[in-house]
């Protein structure tokens, strides 16, 4: 299971939805007139579904006997062939993949380029690029409904 | 042995398939319905098992349980 951080996912599900693709985005900001009330409302709502959806993960994990896996996709961007290689171990099943051919495979696609992970061009956005859109009342309405799994997913230091 | 892939929506989960499917040399599918304009568009973009979760897959993507917020 792949987290992100709620306020670098959110713009991008927002222009996503009211786009209807996945590069699309509006002249105007999100803060100003006339996207402001619309992007406002469908935060908060993406607050609540946000915690919702990550609440039914975690209880999976914490209820039944499937194996999951968590990984967070800020970690994927900053250094891939580790995340991969450790994504593979828990697939595979393996404490070690050193020497195999998934190794190898994992290598190979490291050296291929843009080509290893583009599907499409990436709206403007990344990791902790998105505080501009958001209200400091919308900030602190987020980190505060949603605190308990930023905490666990690293997304807020502990005290 | 079939792996779901679960993510919250825009969450880098077509960067991570794009991965999956360079290392694995698979396709992978996904529980997303293909009339949808942006899913289609990931099936024209590469994926080509976009909407498909049988055994013809092994790492398919979802975002259950979400649903819009609306």
């Amino acid at each position: 299971m792949c987290t992100r951080f709620q306020l670098d996912a959110d713009p991008s599900f927002f222009y996503l939805t009211y786009c209807l693709c996945h590069s699309g985005s509006f002249k105007a900001k999100l803060t100003e007139d006339p996207i402001l009330p619309y992007w406002q409302n469908w935060q908060r709502l993406c607050t609540l579904a946000y915690k919702q959806w990550f609440e039914h993960w975690l209880h999976i994990a914490e209820t039944t006997d499937k194996p999951v896996y968590f990984f967070r996709f800020e970690d994927i961007l900053s250094q891939p062939e580790e995340e991969l290689k450790n994504l593979f171990k828990f697939i595979l099943g393996m404490e070690d993949i050193e020497g195999t051919v998934i190794e190898r495979r994992i290598q190979d696609v490291m050296n291929m380029g843009s080509k290893k992970n583009q599907v499409y061009k990436p709206r403007q956005g990344g990791t902790n690029r998105n505080l501009a859109n958001y209200s400091p009342q919308q900030i602190e309405f987020t980190k505060n409904y949603n605190e308990d799994l930023f905490h666990i997913f690293g997304y807020i230091k502990d005290d | 042995m079939r792996v779901v892939y679960a993510t919250y929506p825009r969450s880098g989960n077509s960067l991570m398939r794009k991965y999956f499917e360079n290392v694995t040399g698979t396709a992978t599918g996904s529980d997303q319905v293909i009339k949808h304009s942006p899913n289609l568009a990931l099936q024209f973009c590469g994926f080509k098992a976009e909407g498909i979760t049988d055994s013809r897959t092994w790492i398919n993507k979802t975002h259950f349980p979400f649903t819009l917020p609306f």
